[in-house]
């Protein structure tokens, strides 16, 4: 609301911005939705005090009535509200979301603008009647322009800004500038999810959305109070072993500096598979099989794991030549077992030994609860991904 | 290690919203819309005070200066009435100061003995009283007082009459010494100088003689009364 008070001065009220979340979140829930698992979606409730970080809850709760919409007719057909247990009721809620339709990849302002500028005609605010999916962008020749925002070259469709999400031909999208210019970090997702996924918690109830993230970039928050990796300065590599894909993240100073998704490589969901299959074990001796020392199923393993570690060992080539940046400090998280043959077997092929902690080393845990005294380093990286939005979400308090 | 900018958050500030029951966004407008609502009954009621107060002080001032001339007509009268009041208590005085003499004469006639004649009773006028406000001046503009300041007047009773010889006199006075005339006349024969009472002015051989060629004794006694008192 404007008010003219003389000729010349004006004064403006911004109601909107009155009650919203404009400070520094302390107290988030971070959930996994569409996860896929059966034992609901993991989420886990941050809490910053002045004494540092606290996990005050961290389990399965039960996924939403309604899964996630794949159309806007979907997302139209109006939404049942989600309540989370008492425990989880934090103030804000961080979402991460897995869907076939998210994307979260390393690009460059001039390719994300070529990619607006190409589809600009089609920006509508009417839903787009086609099903929306992964859009592939064209690579491009490097170029040494400041990372901070896209150039304005051509026909401008849509005011990109770090950090500030952005809509282009049905879908919402954000970005981050990466370390090394000019590279930024995009995520995105269909417009309707977002809108769904918005509205899942109601208004008045605790919690409410504050954030919305895609799984990948979720994860990438999840290091940050990790004891060795702020021992390190935050120069580290990371990868993120997930069900069905694998990330590599590299950090400089805590802040990223690389970021792609895993070529050709499955999840750990495909590698469970295998080993199965190659030892012939039930489902459920599969985990005990690969955190046990008795039976070696690295040969199992091997397919899996080489195109993984011949990423690593590029991805480390290219920041010691690029940067001079000499990383041994390499973290590999979320998989809910088998990290050890993982370690065994990066030291044998690059004489590197891959770390993965418990996602809550370094958080104060609650005393009394037995649940948290039970989780081991590979059953608490189910919460990877919950606990990274959460921290994610809480950035301003780091 | 500086702060990471790791949050990919697809949620636009606009899209968020509280999870307090209370929402400040909503809230505010109202309570402002309150605020102005109170402040304008307030307003309404000030308004209306002062109005009343306005129809208050004029209708006090009219009064006021109603009464301003009733005051005035009743300082008039109320000084009027002083004065008449002053009037009636001199009245009073006055009636309180009267001496009759009805009595003294009867009785006179009773105790009079032969062989003496009473030229005449006479009561002196007593000396002109001073009427005028203290450090006055005479003058036509000048009013008297109403009654004289002093409140105690002498009075004397002067029997003047003819008798052959000295005897009936002397019966007279002692007469006059009974108590039925105590309450007019002051018997103090030892008292000095003019508070003597009576007092013979004079006894002395008259000049003409009578219907018989007698010559009688003519006497002057002067009696001192009981005080006039202007009392109320």
């Amino acid at each position: 609301m404007k008010l003219q008070l003389t000729k010349t001065k004006t004064v403006e009220i911004d109601f909107s911005r009155l009650g919203g979340g404009r400070k520094a979140l302390t107290d988030v829930t971070g959930v996994v939705l569409n996860g896929g698992d059966a034992r609901g979606c993991p989420a886990v409730r941050l809490v910053h005090k002045k004494s540092g970080w606290h996990v005050a809850a961290a389990g399965f709760i039960p996924a939403p009535l309604e899964p996630l919409p794949d159309s806007w007719d979907e997302a139209n057909k109006g939404q049942m509200a989600w309540s989370l247990p008492q425990a989880f009721q934090a103030p804000s809620a961080a979402l991460a979301v897995i869907s076939p339709h998210a994307f979260t990849r390393q690009t460059t302002p001039d390719a994300l603008t070529a990619d607006l500028v190409q589809t600009a005609p089609r920006v509508s605010s009417t839903p787009p009647p086609r099903k929306l999916g992964v859009r592939r962008l064209e690579k491009k020749p490097v170029a040494l322009a400041p990372a901070s925002a896209p150039s304005t070259a051509g026909d401008k469709a849509v005011d990109v800004k770090p950090g500030v999400p952005a809509s282009s031909d049905g879908v919402r999208f954000v970005m981050q500038p990466l370390v090394e210019n000019p590279f930024v970090v995009q995520a995105g997702l269909p417009e309707y999810q977002v809108t769904w996924l918005a509205h899942l918690l109601p208004e008045g109830r605790r919690p409410t959305a504050a954030s919305i993230q895609t799984l990948p970039s979720a994860l990438l928050a999840s290091l940050c109070e990790q004891p060795e990796f702020v021992a390190a300065g935050g120069t580290a590599f990371a990868i993120y072993v997930m069900r069905t894909a694998v990330y590599l993240a590299g950090y400089k100073d805590g802040r990223l500096i690389l970021f792609r998704s895993c070529p050709g490589v499955a999840g750990w969901e495909m590698l469970r598979e295998g080993v199965k299959l190659r030892l012939g074990l039930d489902e459920e001796m599969v985990d005990e099989i690969l955190d046990d020392a008795l039976i070696d199923p690295r040969s199992a393993m091997e397919p899996f794991v080489r195109p993984v570690l011949q990423q690593l060992e590029i991805s480390l080539d290219y920041l010691r030549s690029r940067h001079n940046l000499h990383i041994d400090k390499v973290f590999i998280m979320g998989m809910p077992s088998g990290a050890r043959y993982w370690s065994q077997m990066s030291e044998e092929a690059l004489s590197i030994p891959l770390v993965s902690p418990s996602v809550f080393k370094g958080l104060s845990l609650p005393a009394k609860d037995e649940e948290f005294a039970a989780l081991t380093p590979s059953k608490s990286q189910a919460f990877l991904a919950a606990l990274g939005a959460a921290r994610a979400a809480m950035e301003d308090n780091a | 290690m500086t702060a990471p900018k790791l949050h990919l958050n697809l949620l636009r500030d606009n899209e968020r919203q509280s999870s307090s029951p209370v929402r400040l966004r909503v809230m505010l407008p109202i309570l402002a819309l309150l605020a102005c609502l109170g402040c304008l009954v307030w307003w309404g009621v000030v308004a209306g005070q002062l109005i009343l107060a306005k129809t208050q002080v004029t209708s006090l001032r009219n009064d006021l200066d109603a009464k301003k001339n009733e005051h005035s007509g009743i300082l008039k009268q109320m000084g009027n009435a002083r004065e008449m009041q002053a009037e009636l208590d001199q009245l009073k005085m006055y009636a309180g100061g009267r001496r009759t003499y009805g009595s003294l004469f009867k009785e006179l006639a009773n105790v009079v003995p032969e062989g003496v004649q009473l030229m005449s009773l006479e009561i002196p006028e007593p000396a002109a009283q001073q009427l005028l406000p203290p450090g006055a001046k005479p003058g036509p503009t000048v009013r008297p007082l109403l009654g004289p300041t002093g409140t105690v007047e002498r009075v004397a009773l002067r029997i003047v009459g003819r008798t052959p010889r000295e005897t009936p006199v002397e019966q007279l006075m002692k007469s006059l010494a009974e108590p039925a005339f105590t309450n007019f006349l002051i018997v103090a024969k030892d008292a000095p100088g003019d508070q003597m009472s009576p007092r013979v002015r004079s006894f002395q051989q008259d000049a003409t003689p009578d219907e018989h060629g007698l010559r009688l004794l003519s006497f002057d006694v002067e009696y001192r009364c009981v005080e006039r008192r202007f009392e109320k």
